[in-house]
């Protein structure tokens, strides 16, 4: 009995001991899973998609064969807002300004190696969305500069279910659930776009040569994709503009210059889970308008917004 | 034991298992006992623990089951009459109802941040009126809304709070760059979808 005990205990302690790097990785591992289901499962379902000021449904066909996927996804109520996206590029999308294609490449793979060092992951736990049994990670930030996300992950096949972002106060910031999900082989009709599906419109480059203003400061983890420049429409000048990400979060930098009808100051806006924050920029050869807009906590874009130099390459 | 009652009807809130009459005591008791709303609080977390469910622990929900309630019509009984009775018909209509408006004033409480947000609130030029939250003045009007349900009489000021008074060519680019950075995170392929539909939000204004 007195040896039963104390083999217990040597476990018990055993597990203690072990247990918050477990569970770390099998959290990360199920991130990693997360990522390889897109490539991996077809499906159709149903979701919703909730922000301040805003609710939607949507329904989406993703087929994935040979590691090519074509995905498909339908706004059901309101405009039919219409998106094709096929091999990671969007072939049609019925969007106002049927923006270019940016470049895809510079996405970098989301590294869950480098992702633990700016979140903490942790499995919270099972439940059940879209009646399939999910695994629920959080994925916290180490610093007050990203906000928190709970993913819940189908327990078989590692897909997204239901994702909540969530700010430092502990406030829902936006929620995206599946609300049906069927594993399915997927008909060519179903990824035919309708009509409002537009072709993606010409883009307008920008040749016209800009100080290269960047951030002095970027929260710790974030990296810069290329740098894009283009005018929105023919008769403007060019914007320029930098994504950044931490593999979790993203905000995008735009620099453009002023003029006298295009007059702006300081500001600082919120839509749901995005900040947008602008500074003045005052060079020599003229003023120019910085914007940094992305999911991350005001405070963070406003001390990038305030960290501009010319032509001074960013850290990182 | 009045508090066992009371405790007895927190416990059945808790559950959805309430009728109309227990919640409306337990939010009166809870008005006037600061230690049966601690109770109250405890068992949310603890719930949302259970259900493993994000939950804020600062919002009390109370005041926003009271509105949705008090926008119902009352009740034509007696309090002994029903509080014993824990079957039939009628209890589980009024179980289904009341679990209803519990559910609508959960989603009032656990709101989406918005620009009525203090701490949220832009610190700059403290001198020029901040926009108001046309989203938080017309859920407070109609007591329960769901987030986001009130689309149409918030669509012509819900997107942005400014600090001062944008310019419009300022306040037409932000909206453009906000669109610009939610369809170029939707164009990566990503594991998440949540990009595209944070898109076809924006685009859907």
């Amino acid at each position: 009995m007195v040896i039963l005990k104390r083999g217990w205990g040597c476990c018990y302690l055993a597990a203690l001991l072990v247990s918050p790097a477990a569970l770390a990785n099998d959290a990360a591992s199920w991130l990693q899973r997360m990522s390889d289901a897109t490539s991996q499962v077809s499906y159709k379902g149903a979701f919703v998609y909730e922000r301040s000021g805003s609710f939607s449904t949507h329904q989406v066909w993703h087929r994935s064969t040979d590691q090519v996927v074509t995905e498909r996804l339908l706004q059901a109520d309101g405009e039919p807002h219409e998106w094709v996206r096929r091999d990671g590029h969007v072939q049609c999308a019925s969007s106002y300004s049927a923006g270019p294609v940016w470049d895809a490449a510079s996405q970098s793979p989301q590294d869950v190696e480098t992702l633990s060092q700016w979140y903490s992951l942790e499995v919270l736990g099972a439940t059940r969305v879209a009646n399939h049994a999910a695994t629920v990670v959080s994925v916290k930030p180490r610093d007050n500069l990203r906000y928190a996300y709970e993913l819940y992950l189908d327990s078989e096949t590692g897909l997204l279910l239901k994702s909540l972002l969530i700010n430092e106060r502990g406030t829902l910031l936006e929620r995206f659930q599946f609300t049906d999900l069927t594993y399915t082989d997927i008909a060519d009709a179903n990824l035919e776009p309708g009509a409002a599906c537009l072709q993606l419109g010409v883009t307008l480059k920008g040749e016209q040569e800009q100080p290269d203003w960047q951030p002095g400061w970027l929260p710790p983890g974030f990296t810069g994709g290329p740098t894009d420049v283009r005018a929105f429409s023919v008769d403007e000048p060019a914007v320029s503009s930098r994504v950044y990400s931490d593999g979790m979060a993203r905000f995008t930098v735009f620099v453009e210059p002023l003029g006298e009808d295009r007059l702006a100051n300081d500001l600082r806006a919120q839509l749901g889970p995005t900040v947008a924050v602008s500074r003045k920029l005052n060079a020599a050869d003229g003023v120019f308008l910085a914007t940094v807009v992305g999911e991350i906590p005001p405070e963070a874009a406003e001390r990038i917004a305030a960290s501009f130099e010319p032509g001074l390459e960013s850290v990182q | 034991m009045r508090s066992e009652v009371l405790q007895e009807s927190l416990s059945a809130l808790m559950d959805n298992e309430a009728d109309d009459l227990e919640v409306r005591r337990v939010l009166q008791a809870a008005d006037q006992d600061p230690a049966l709303r601690g109770t109250w609080e405890r068992y949310q977390i603890a719930r949302s623990v259970l259900h493993k469910e994000h939950w804020q622990g600062s919002a009390d929900l109370s005041a926003g089951i009271a509105a949705a309630l008090r926008d119902e019509p009352e009740l034509n009984m007696q309090p002994e009459t029903v509080a014993p009775a824990r079957s039939g018909l009628w209890r589980n209509m009024s179980r289904v109802a009341v679990a209803a408006s519990v559910t609508m004033a959960v989603l009032v409480g656990v709101r989406m941040v918005n620009q009525g947000d203090v701490p949220t609130q832009p610190n700059l030029a403290a001198d020029t009126p901040v926009v108001a939250p046309s989203f938080a003045t017309s859920a407070a009007r109609s007591g329960a809304v769901l987030a986001g349900y009130s689309d149409s009489s918030s669509a012509g000021a819900e997107p942005i709070a400014t600090a001062q008074a944008p310019s419009a060519w300022h306040e037409q680019r932000i909206g453009r760059y906000l669109r610009e950075h939610a369809e170029n995170s939707a164009q990566f392929s990503s594991p998440q979808l949540v990009p595209y539909a944070r898109a076809a939000s924006i685009e859907g204004r």
